[in-house]
């Protein structure tokens, strides 16, 4: 596992709350990086006006040098990495970011030992002419040169191809991965089916798999949810739920074996629909009543099968039961209105159902649109879904999730491909030939990417991918 | 140079001309409308070189292929862009042959151009361009869709066909006078092949799938296709022939090898019915309301659905099921792949306005959002894992049998022994882990009324809950707990839900204590839990050890239930004096008439400290009065003035003093009178004792004077 690999861990392990802190820090930490360089322009380097924000500046980065060996902003594609952190930006920061950009900066690094005046020559440095460091042969040669020793820069090019390559990387390994998982749904049902074992060290393995895969990069298995296979979706379904439940796990810090028992409570949520008798399930017809009410004991049934496998985390048994127990009206098994759903239900009641809007445009022709399967999902809030839980799943799979097809304001079409802070700004691979060849050689493009103070592209709108008759399989596999 | 003996003869300039004007004619009608000049000219250019053509040869046939066109099965033109665009719209319009015939006028050829103008909607809607052609009287044109007509015809006979061999001679393609045979790929279906063999019939729907496929085109979307056109035609075929054709094609389709199979039902037969639920349902649903009087919300209907779809995990479909899913697609209109579209020009679903706030909205979270969220990251450890388990598990204990359905006993047997025994283990987790509060309500739980058929299994959980070794682990714990502690008070809990199973083994561990402070302890516990439970302590009476006899008198006796007075009547003349001394105190502490009769009994008993105790016993317990006063007086009548007796007459003495009226004080006056005769000293003793007893008999019966 690579050093990037282990840190990005690291990192995971961190609460959900206290990344949230630190990403508001970076935030306030680069904005007074824009304020002194703001500064800079306007008043002489001994003004004490500046020498008041570079020493606030230097104040925070002080603090922040005290639990880590630098403070490293990276830049990439329009968007504002504090560390491995995406940080929200605003119209100043964004300016701020232009100005780097166009200097070929796309890191700035801060080391131990920083000072005011180093900060404040870095401000005068970053006003100069982008044409300045062309001549001086590109800004890392002039940091050395003006001999900043504390301040690292890192050029744009640098920075995007290692993103990039992580990513692309990913996604080959990722669809292995679901395929796995597929299977391993078939075997359990098989062995449910035939009353034997469930083999239950390869549904750890295979769910093991995933979380690492999802720690290391979450778009690419992600992304494979959006794909709906219509032979396979019963049990690509249960993958589907898995895949977003281990993602919102590792979206809000779980620990390891938190996730990866939050990933096998969403891979057996439905198991309990085994049971239901042939007729009802395969009937060529509407069901009545009382065949619905069959159908709704699917997860009492799951939970009775799950409590009967050895060695199954008993909180897989819990969220097969407890998936549908929501407090609205329609929720059941009907139990005790004190008796709250477990968090792990919630979070795989929201997955459920997610997976459910997006697969009715696939499977019922209903057309819902990326954001207005969110609004669906978000009318419920409170109501069906955990409201905080439900933000939190908004904010990881995004409005218009991985695997969208966009039109862009620019007339462009693009595939989303990544989540960025904004949710109404994610990385988009542009296409031109709809063929799937774009993903090897496509432009990637950021939406935050901004030109002149103005955002370069937004969206106009979505597509259908069935009315456009494009493959989005070709491009998430 | 040699010439390639494969090679097709180069079409003659007049053919090739008729299929251009034919190309320009179908592109002209698409783009321009009637009274568009160049649509005149066009249709008129086509109709010109047709009829020049005709009247030297009977026809002129047009094959279309997927993005070229044939002429009497040699392609022509391939490569020309143009006749690639109109081939492709022909064919997934679902033209798969025209035929001009000699005799064909221009008001036809207009006709057809015209027809061909409509969308594939508009064509649809008036039942395909056959229909549109016959309805103009247009008799010189023939038109072949993509479809099995003219290839499969019923088997004549065979409602009346026996169980003997079927013929094979009476499965016959019927193609009607005067029309071209179908080709698709050089075969012709039969219908008897589903009769008799589905699987060859499959294998050629396949085939034909395969080699008729357009572009934007699955197997399996052609499949359907054919299927549905097969369906239609046996639609038409006499009632009583509909239900074993369908049966048969449902056979063929099953047939199929699982690739095709599996997707072709599943993406093509159900989703169909799928699709059709939802539609109906988002009819009503602008109108109706659901049972509860809940708006139909077009967000549930995938939800409901979904429950179905996603329960499909079985492969194993019926005939009779796949026949009825036939069935609905052959009452469907049938589907021909639209051309292909430029996804850049495809109009998008514009981005409202709100969303940006939306957006924006969700990004931010409040402080109490983020404390949630800290809260929730704390989920997934061990003790809500056991806590939800559990709560769970009690769910289920209810919810075993499935209603309505017969069940197999076994099966529902070994289903609930399962559940019973995932709480024994995560009881046995929590005793470890001294977590008595959801221990208990475990416990409670397998108190639950359930089914008989349950019972046992219950009563066997609630057995290992309550083993000599738990219990005694409950009590250590208590011990060590400062009494009133939520501690204490939580491991007590789980003593009293045990109620019944927890006592007998609570005295099973005071049999062996050797510990008296423990045994002390255990009693007490007993004490209290024995209350109710006076029947099943009293069977412990019959132990052979003696001190166990004499803690559960103990226990008894503090129970303070006259419940008991019969169990200690039957220990009454035990012949430990240690458990007679308990009985008497035991019936102390339960008071009341029938103690008092019974503490006078032991007036005759063979151990002087127990007449003693008894005597005293008498005078102190509530409930004692003219009768015992009674037997009292009785008993003194007989007894000597002797040293030795005194002690015991005394003490009556005293009692009566306690319990006695009037007439007792009248008959302790024979111990004021001295005799001389006699011992001195004992009578000065009894009159002393007397004489106190008479006083005070006279003023507590002067007091209740008073009081009343």
């Amino acid at each position: 596992m690579s050093a990037e690999n282990t840190d990005a861990r690291v990192e995971a392990r961190q609460s959900f709350y206290v990344k949230q802190q630190l990403i508001a820090a970076a935030k306030t930490t680069f904005q007074q990086l824009a304020g002194v360089i703001k500064n800079a322009t306007v008043y002489p380097a001994a003004h004490p006006f500046l020498l008041a924000s570079a020493d606030q500046l230097l104040d925070r980065l002080k603090e922040f040098l005290l639990s880590r060996k630098e403070v490293a902003f990276y830049l990439v594609g329009g968007e504002l990495f504090f560390e491995t952190h995406s940080v929200p930006i605003d119209q100043s920061l964004s300016m701020l970011m232009e100005q780097f950009t166009a200097r070929d900066v796309g890191g700035v690094i801060f080391k131990p030992g920083i000072t005011c005046d180093e900060i404040v020559r870095f401000a005068y440095l970053m006003n100069k002419d982008a044409a300045y460091f062309a001549e001086q042969g590109g800004v890392v040669k002039v940091i050395a040169k003006e001999k900043m020793v504390h301040i690292d820069l890192h050029r744009v090019i640098l920075v995007d191809k290692k993103f990039g390559a992580a990513i692309k990387e990913a996604k080959k390994k990722s669809s292995e991965i679901f395929m796995d998982a597929v299977d391993t749904v078939k075997e359990i049902v098989n062995s449910i089916h035939l009353d034997k074992a469930v083999n239950m060290k390869k549904v750890s393995a295979v769910v093991h798999g995933m979380v690492d895969d999802i720690l290391d990069n979450r778009d690419a298995l992600m992304g494979l949810t959006t794909i709906k296979m219509y032979d396979e979706y019963t049990f690509a379904h249960s993958v589907n739920v898995a895949v977003l439940s281990i993602s919102q796990g590792t979206f809000l810090s779980f620990e390891k074996p938190q996730i990866a028992a939050l990933g096998i409570a969403g891979m057996m949520h439905d198991i309990g629909k085994v049971n239901i008798p042939l007729e009802v399930i395969n009937k060529p017809d509407k069901l009545t009543d009382e065949e619905w009410e069959q159908v709704k004991r699917h997860p009492i049934e799951g939970a009775l099968i799950l409590s009967d496998v050895p060695a199954m985390t008993r909180l897989a048994m819990v969220a097969a039961f407890e998936h549908h127990q929501h407090g609205d009206i329609r929720g059941y098994p009907r139990m005790d209105d004190r008796v709250q759903q477990h968090p792990f239900s919630q979070i795989i009641a929201i997955a459920d159902a997610y997976d459910a809007i997006i697969a009715a445009r696939v499977y019922y022709k209903v057309s819902t649109p990326p954001d207005k399967a969110i609004r669906i999902m978000l009318s419920k809030r409170g109501t069906v879904f955990n409201p905080v839980l439900l933000k939190a799943f908004v904010n990881m799979i995004g409005i218009y999730p991985v695997g969208t097809l966009l039109k862009l304001d620019s007339g462009e079409v693009g595939i989303v491909v990544h989540q960025t802070r904004d949710l109404m700004r994610p990385r988009v691979l542009l296409l031109t030939k709809f063929d799937g060849s774009e993903k090897e050689s496509g432009t990637e493009v950021s939406l935050l990417e901004m030109e002149g103070g103005r955002y370069k592209r937004t969206i106009a709108g979505s597509i259908d991918p069935s009315t456009a008759k494009v493959d989005v399989k070709k491009y998430l596999e | 140079m040699q010439e390639n003996p494969g090679q097709p003869e180069p079409l003659s300039p007049e053919i090739q001309e008729v299929m251009r004007s034919f190309v320009s004619a179908a592109r002209a009608v698409k783009l321009y409308p009637q009274n568009n000049p160049i649509y005149a000219q066009s249709v008129k250019k086509s109709f010109e070189s047709l009829d020049n053509y005709l009247k030297n040869a009977i026809r002129y046939s047009i094959g279309v292929q997927k993005s070229y066109f044939l002429y009497e099965d040699i392609p022509i033109a391939k490569d020309t862009q143009l006749n690639k665009a109109i081939a492709q719209d022909l064919f997934g319009k679902g033209f798969r042959e025209i035929i001009f015939h000699e005799g064909l006028t221009e008001e036809e050829l207009l006709g057809f151009y015209a027809a061909l103008s409509l969308s594939q909607e508009e064509q649809a809607l008036r039942s395909g361009m056959v229909s549109i052609l016959w309805e103009q009287g247009s008799t010189h044109i023939k038109i072949t869709e993509a479809a099995l007509e003219d290839v499969i015809t019923t088997h004549p006979d065979m409602s009346r066909t026996g169980a003997g061999e079927k013929e094979r001679s009476a499965v016959r393609v019927l193609p009607e006078a005067g029309q071209k045979e179908i080709r698709i790929a050089g075969r012709t279906l039969v219908l008897g092949d589903l009769i008799d063999d589905p699987g060859r019939f499959a294998a050629n729907m396949v085939d034909i799938a395969r080699e008729t496929l357009g572009d934007n085109e699955s197997i399996e979307d052609r499949l359907h296709s054919l299927y549905q056109e097969a369906g239609q035609q046996i639609q038409g075929m006499p009632q009583e022939q509909q239900e074993a054709l369908f049966q048969g094609l449902a056979k063929s389709v099953l047939a199929m090898d699982p690739e095709h199979r599996d997707k072709f039902i599943a993406s093509k037969l159900y989703a169909g019915m799928d699709r059709d639920q939802v539609r109906e349902q988002r009819e009503q649903e602008s109108s109706a309301e659901g049972p509860s009087g809940e708006p139909f919300s077009h967000a549930r209907i995938p939800e409901d659905l979904h429950e179905i779809i996603t329960g499909r995990f079985s492969k194993q479909w019926t005939v009779h099921q796949i026949a009825e899913l036939l069935k609905k697609a052959a009452s469907k209109k049938i589907e021909t792949p639209g051309p292909a579209v430029d996804p850049a020009r495809i109009e998008a679903v514009p981005v409202s306005e709100d969303l940006y706030g939306i957006a924006k909205e969700l990004a931010e979270y409040s402080p109490e959002e983020m404390e949630t969220l800290k809260a929730i990251s704390g989920v997934g450890m061990e003790p809500d894992i056991i806590e939800a388990s559990v709560r769970t598990l009690i769910f289920l204990i209810t919810l075993v049998k499935r209603p309505g359905r017969p069940a197999v006993l076994e099966k529902t047997v070994s289903r609930f022994s399962s559940v019973a025994h995932q709480l024994e283990d995560s009881l046995n987790y929590l005793l470890q882990n001294k977590d008595y509060d959801l221990a208990t309500i475990i416990v409670r739980a397998l108190h639950l009324p359930v089914d008989p058929l349950f019972k046992p299994r219950l009563n066997e959980a609630i057995k290992k809950a309550s083993s000599r070794d738990i219990i005694s682990a409950v009590v250590t714990d208590m011990r060590s707990s400062q009494k009133a502690s939520p501690e204490y008070l939580s491991a007590y809990a789980y003593l009293q839900v045990l109620d019944q199973e927890a006592t007998p083994v609570l005295l099973d561990i005071l049999a062996v204590e050797k510990d008296r402070a423990i045994r002390k302890y255990l009693v007490e516990i007993l004490k209290d839990l024995g209350k109710k439970q006076v029947s099943m302590i009293a069977r412990h009476l019959t132990d052979g050890r003696w001190y166990v006899v004499r803690n559960i008198v103990n226990i008894l006796g503090d129970s303070k239930s006259e419940e008991a007075i019969p169990y200690l009547e039957r220990v009454a003349d035990h012949k430990q004096v240690q458990i007679r001394l308990e009985v008497i105190k035991g019936l102390i502490s339960i008071g009341g008439k029938k103690a008092a009769v019974l503490l006078t009994r032991f007036l005759k008993d063979r151990d002087a400290d127990v007449r003693i105790a008894a005597v005293r016993a008498v005078a102190i317990v509530h409930g004692a009065g003219r009768t015992e006063a009674q037997t009292l007086t009785n008993f003194l009548m007989d007894r000597p003035v002797k040293k030795k007796e005194n002690e015991l007459t005394v003490e009556v003495i005293k009692a009566l003093e306690k319990i006695g009226d009037e007439e007792t004080a009248e008959f302790l006056k024979r111990y004021t009178r001295i005799k001389w005769w006699k011992a001195r000293k004992p009578q000065e003793e009894l009159r002393t004792v007397a004489v106190a007893a008479i006083e005070n008999i006279g003023r507590r019966l002067g007091d209740v004077g008073r009081k009343y």
